[in-house]
């Protein structure tokens, strides 16, 4: 406003009828339109708040999934060890020898059944020779693979 | 307002008794009347709203101010809740990671008594479900009571039985961790038992029930309107750690194999009782600890507690003719006696008015230290312990570990009883050489012989191989230390050479193990009867062996009390032992080192 006022004495021209339209302050359409800015304010204020329930609600939520969760896995560890215990029951010498003896009709090996057998001693097989570059590289696209197969048959 | 239209008087009021026709007309006020009457009608309410507020602000100045700490303090209370977070217990596995000793969940049942109308209907209903007097029931359900244990850890079935009762509010139920064996009786007085509040009583259970508790932790946790736990403010007031696990040194097939041998030549020989240790004597490890008769863990109640002692380790006997080794290593190891050294051979020995005999009169003329150990001659062990004196053979007894723990790794070890050389009247130095005078466990003597197997070093027994976390971790493993020597080796090597004739051609004949050199003595001893002397016609057997030889794997002993008919140990306890280290060494792939017969023909 002040600098048009120095323009208008410095350069006096006509200026046109239709008065410049004046950008108003937002204190100034506040103050036309209160409503308008109570709901703004209102709804700046009350955002955080329902942002802030929502992620009480969601919180609260995970927590009774996560006690959810929690008592399914306690009641699946339960279940498993009850189930390992049966499988050692299951597998105990005396409920396996009751059933191959009785069951199966089987009897512990008698002496004359029995022989020692001597085996030789594992001989120590010479590790494979380094291949080469070119080897390996053949190896990886497969022609390598293929000359095996040629060789077995 | 309207005005009243001019030139109509103001109405008159009406006579009592008397309505007027028409609409009913108020008398006309001022402006300033009303003006007035309005401002004094909103300052009361000026005044009584402020005054309203007022006390609000003085309530809430009171509640947040001086009684805010207090308030907080039942809220707290009210919201939050302190709770223990429960440990398992640590579980019990053998040697090679089989389970002996797991743990299940299981319900308990408790009462609401103060919810119980009608207590003598309700114990009619649940008493013979839980298994248990109604007059029982009804004087625990004590009114004033909010809780009470009706019956704890109950099976599946029952607590599905009681729930089909539909008691809401009066009975409830929550879940408990019960030991489970899953092998019955198999190693029970080794593995021992736990209370109902999962505390060891007895066995590994109590010798290692710190470790195998853990630690319970401690917890906060806010209950939302219906008891729900709000997980967001847990707060961890100290964590729980789970109990440690123990892997034995108990080989869960050797033990089985030792207990149903045991069984068997129980039942056979018609002996009262009987007990068999398996023991890896480079170590110390027990690889089986067996007594007949047992009992099973899981229901330990319902045997009568004499039974639950751990008999090898807790019982003392009077070891006999197995005792024979001592006497024969100190006697080589002190240098009292050689190799070569000849005894005589009379029919009986006479010291002071007592006559000392052999079972069996095997030589005429004179006999060796091998000879007496190979035909268990009683009268040639006293004529051994005679050259040895009393205070060298004591010295001896007490190296070789009698008359003090062996410091295994389990509750209620008896020390047995040697009496100082001072009080060896009689013949006592004589029948000590025999094994009669003195106590030790079966353990003792197990571990004594044992170290001639080990070059002549004494190895502590042990039953812990290690201790690990939950996730099978390694906390701390269990070595065989202390070991310290007690003779020469060449003393040891000596000792074994003159068992491996005993089984080879002398009283243990039974106990030969085709394909596998054994080392063994046999061992009959009476019984001391309460007021002195021994009980006529009672003897306990035993047979004690290492296979096989060199390198042996496997030392055993087992012992029969009180078998009928045949009792000597050689033809009792041999064959029992036989049975054992055969199907042991089968079973620990242990390959012969002697030719097998030539296998059956089959047509």
């Amino acid at each position: 406003m002040i600098a048009l006022d120095r323009r208008t004495h410095a350069y006096p021209v006509v200026m046109p009828d239709r008065r410049l339209r004046e950008r108003p302050t937002p204190r100034r359409r506040f103050r036309r339109n209160p409503m308008a800015a109570a709901m703004v304010v209102a709804a700046l204020a009350i955002l955080p708040a329902l942002l802030y329930v929502y992620q009480r609600t969601e919180a609260a939520a995970t927590g009774y999934s996560i006690l959810r969760l929690q008592r399914e896995l306690a009641g699946l560890e339960s279940e498993y060890a009850r189930l390992q215990a049966t499988v050692s029951a299951l597998r105990s010498p005396q409920r396996i020898e009751r059933i191959a003896t009785s069951e199966l009709g089987m009897a512990p090996p008698r002496q004359r059944q029995l022989a020692a057998i001597t085996t030789a001693p594992a001989v120590a097989t010479s590790p494979a020779p380094p291949r080469s570059l070119a080897q390996r590289l053949g190896a990886w696209l497969g022609f390598g693979e293929a000359q095996a197969h040629e060789l077995e048959r | 307002m309207t005005r009243r239209p001019p030139g109509r008087s103001r109405p008159r009021p009406f006579r009592s008794g008397q309505r007027p026709a028409g609409p009913v007309r108020r008398p006309a006020v001022s402006e300033v009347d009303l003006q007035r009457a309005v401002r004094g009608r909103l300052t009361f309410l000026f005044v009584l709203l402020f005054a309203g507020q007022a006390v609000l602000l003085g309530r809430l100045v009171y509640i947040q101010g001086s009684q805010a700490d207090h308030l907080q303090r039942l809220a707290l209370n009210q919201q939050l809740g302190a709770f223990v977070l429960p440990t398992h217990r640590g579980r019990i596995f053998d040697r090679a990671g089989r389970p002996l000793v797991a743990n299940v969940e299981v319900e308990s049942v408790f009462a609401v008594p103060r919810a119980i109308r009608d207590p003598q209907e309700f114990a009619r209903r649940v008493a013979p479900l839980v298994r248990m007097d109604p007059r029982e029931i009804e004087r625990r359900l004590e009114p004033h009571l909010y809780f009470v244990w009706l019956k704890r850890k109950v099976s599946p079935e029952t607590a599905a039985t009681l729930r089909a009762l539909k008691l809401e509010g009066q009975l409830g139920f929550l879940d408990e961790a019960r030991r489970a064996y899953p092998n019955g009786e198999l190693a029970a007085h080794l593995l021992g038992f736990v209370g109902i509040d999962n505390q060891g009583l007895a066995g590994v259970e109590l010798a290692y029930d710190s470790t195998l508790q853990g630690r319970p932790g401690r917890a906060v946790v806010g209950r939302d309107a219906i008891g729900r736990p709000i997980v967001e403010t847990q707060r961890l007031a100290a964590p729980a750690v789970d109990g440690a696990d123990l892997v034995l040194t108990v080989d869960q097939v050797v033990q089985h194999i030792a207990e149903r041998e045991l069984e068997k030549a129980v039942e056979e020989t018609g002996a009262v009782r009987g007990m068999v240790l398996v023991m890896d004597p480079r170590t110390g490890e027990m690889l089986a600890l067996a007594a007949v008769p047992t009992y099973n863990p899981g229901a330990f109640q319902r045997v009568p507690p004499k039974r639950w002692v751990n008999r090898p380790i807790g019982e003392v006997f009077e070891p006999g003719s197995t005792f024979k080794l001592i006497t024969a290593a100190a006697a080589l190891d002190s240098g009292r006696v050689d190799l070569t050294d000849v005894f005589d051979c009379p029919e009986s020995l006479q010291v002071g008015t007592h006559r000392i005999r052999d079972a069996h009169r095997y030589c005429t003329t004179s006999q060796t230290l091998t000879d007496v150990i190979r035909y268990s001659s009683n009268v040639g062990a006293a004529e051994v312990a005679a050259r040895l004196g009393k205070e060298r053979l004591y010295e001896y007894i007490r190296r070789f570990g009698f008359g003090a723990p062996t410091g295994i790794d389990l509750p209620g070890e008896a020390i047995g009883i040697v009496r100082p050389p001072q009080e060896w009247l009689g013949p006592g130095l004589q029948t000590i050489g025999f094994g009669q005078g003195i106590s030790a466990t079966a353990l003792q003597m197990l571990v004594g012989a044992s170290a001639l197997a080990n070059d002549g070093v004494l190895v502590r027994p042990h039953v812990v191989r290690m201790v690990r976390d939950r996730e099978g971790r390694l906390l701390q493993g269990v070595s065989a230390a202390p070991r310290r020597g007690v003779v020469a080796p060449e003393v040891a090597a000596a000792v074994v050479r003159m068992m491996i004739r005993t089984v080879e051609d002398g009283t243990g004949k039974l106990a030969a193990v085709p394909g596998y050199v054994v080392a063994g003595k046999t061992g009959t001893a009476q019984i001391p009867a309460p007021g002195g002397g021994y009980l006529q016609g009672r003897y306990i057997s035993s047979f004690l062996g290492f296979t096989p030889i060199p390198n042996p794997r496997l030392a055993i002993l087992v012992v029969l009390e009180e078998p009928r008919g045949a009792y000597y140990g050689g033809a009792v306890a041999a064959p029992l032992f036989r049975a054992i280290a055969e199907r042991a060494l089968w079973y620990l792939r242990v390959p012969p080192s002697t030719p097998l017969a030539a296998p059956a023909q089959t047509p």
